[in-house]
């Protein structure tokens, strides 16, 4: 059923806005994403004898993929709490729990006018995803100052206790470890040798986090928006959690978003050191490099945590979307990438 | 996933098929197309299964894993499960169906894992403990590898720029 067919949906947004006589003018779901729904609506009402048009974002729970399982209120929650810090988010504004509004929990925010760089698989060896160097320069340096303000932010005093504060010493990266052990086992793959091997290894040598921060989780291009050659907002707030800011750089720096052209730049955006160097240099925080290695391993467990959830989503016939099936079905990558850091890491004590 | 039996593969492709796919296809002739390929696909999925000797070399690898890890815990006098020794010996494979060689594989992997967490529990009481680990890991590197060389060329960008013309 289209969206502009949906009363329930209707009545629920023109009550949300004050206005009468709302129709959805235009609507279309977004494809990028492999998680949450995310659809466009284009909406016109009439408020205090005008008429007004505006264009929202509307996030819905899916029924089943590869993060689950899913809880579409946490989103909403943190993009609520970030407003009132430096991190650039879209306004969240409404969360509806309530199924029988759209079938699936969901909430409604800004939309962000922009663009998102969308990641190619097999774009050339001479392919500039930002191709003016300009603009190249000026989202390199947002990109680091957003994860600058994200790493800086006071969570507790912005409310976002709520996500789980790990506590001090190893406890940071022992909660990640046993969160994704957990999803991996309800995923069916637990008992992969190569799975336990990882495990133990991380159980094992689990590094102390300095101070516990928030933490993105899912940081790098293509998860923000940008116009006018700078970032306008940082989208995708899904695995945020507290924990070791090394786990977000770590990821910034995986191979997935690395450059063709220049050669292995971070996020296509610049050379590994620059980064390295004006994140130390914008937060005043030195970034361990052994760290780095553990949480390298631990982004390659959470991969297979993430493609086998995905799988495992298929397997158990919890939803006919082929998009979760189509990601479980490149599993062995994730493991080929787990073994990989798993290797240097045994060889090398 | 691709651990699955192929049929059971091929029942979850055939169901989005036919009940989320072809509903939003307008065209007659493309419905039509789609539900033959439905068709085709329920009539081999009873005939195809996963490559024998894939499966045997896994159980294989299992098998010499488990042997390197009961000689390890023996040496550290760690109580072993008896199922650890019986999941060594001999198997008539080729008397096996594609079915029971994947059941069996997957027992085996569960006893490894089991014995490597065994290990883990004792590492204070075995020297190297990380050296046997190490050994356990380049035991399975080899099929590792060889299930990363069998994926094919992914276009994710094809699912996620549909809206897009080719």
């Amino acid at each position: 059923m289209a969206l502009s067919d949906n009363h329930q949906l209707i009545a629920y947004l023109a009550r949300k806005l004050g206005g009468t006589d709302l129709r959805i003018t235009k609507e279309w779901q977004n494809m990028e994403g492999w998680s949450m729904e995310t659809f466009s609506l284009d909406v016109e009402y009439k408020k205090d004898g005008a008429t007004v048009e505006q264009a929202l974002i509307l996030r819905r729970q899916p029924v089943s993929g590869l993060l689950e399982p899913y809880d579409v209120s946490t989103e909403y929650r943190i993009l609520k709490a970030l407003q009132a810090s430096k991190v650039i988010v879209p306004v969240a504004f409404w969360y509806e729990g309530d199924s029988a509004v759209f079938e699936r929990p969901f909430y409604i925010m800004q939309k962000v006018e922009g663009d998102v760089h969308v990641l190619e698989q097999d774009p050339g060896a001479d392919f500039r995803l930002v191709p003016d160097d300009e603009e190249r320069v000026s989202l390199a340096n947002d990109f680091i100052d957003s994860l600058v303000h994200i790493h800086e932010c006071d969570w507790k005093a912005l409310g976002l206790g709520f996500l789980g504060e790990p506590g001090s010493g190893k406890s940071a990266a022992l909660q990640q470890v046993d969160y994704w052990a957990d999803v991996i086992e309800r995923a069916g793959v637990r008992s992969k040798p190569l799975v336990t091997l990882a495990i133990n290894w991380l159980r094992e040598n689990a590094p102390e986090t300095e101070q516990v921060r928030l933490i993105h989780g899912d940081y790098r291009i293509g998860n923000f928006i940008h116009q006018n050659q700078h970032i306008t907002s940082i989208l995708d707030w899904e695995m945020a959690h507290l924990g070791d800011r090394h786990e977000d750089i770590a990821f910034v720096l995986g191979p997935l978003w690395r450059s063709n052209a220049p050669a292995n730049w971070v996020c296509h955006l610049l050379p590994e050191d620059e980064f390295l160097e004006k994140y130390e240099q914008k937060s005043g925080l030195k970034v361990d490099r052994e760290k780095l290695k553990y949480f390298d391993l631990l982004l390659s467990l959470k991969a297979v945590g993430i493609m086998s959830t995905a799988a495992n989503s298929f397997a158990q016939n919890k939803t006919p979307d082929l998009k979760p099936a189509a990601f479980g079905s490149i599993l062995d990558l994730a493991y080929a990438g787990l073994a990989q850091h798993l290797n240097e890491r045994l060889s090398s004590c | 996933m691709l651990d699955m039996p192929f049929s059971r593969i091929i029942e979850g492709l055939n169901y989005s098929l036919e009940n989320v796919i072809a509903p939003e296809i307008e065209s007659p002739i493309a419905k039509g197309q789609l539900f033959a390929v439905v068709e085709i696909l329920n009539q081999i999925k009873g005939r195809f299964d996963h490559k024998f000797e894939l499966v045997v070399e896994d159980i294989k690898v299992s098998q010499k894993a488990l042997a390197t890890l009961i000689e390890t815990l023996s040496a550290a006098s760690v109580e072993i499960p008896s199922e650890y020794h019986s999941n060594t010996e001999a198997i008539d494979l080729a008397a096996m169906t594609g079915e029971e060689l994947r059941e069996k594989r997957n027992q085996l992997e569960i006893i490894v894992s089991g014995a490597l967490d065994l290990l883990d529990a004792h590492r204070a009481d075995i020297p190297d403990a990380q050296k046997v680990e190490h050994a356990v890991f380049m035991q399975f590197g080899a099929t590792i590898f060889r299930n990363m060389l069998l994926v094919g060329k992914y276009r994710f960008d094809k699912i996620t720029q549909a809206d897009k013309k080719d």
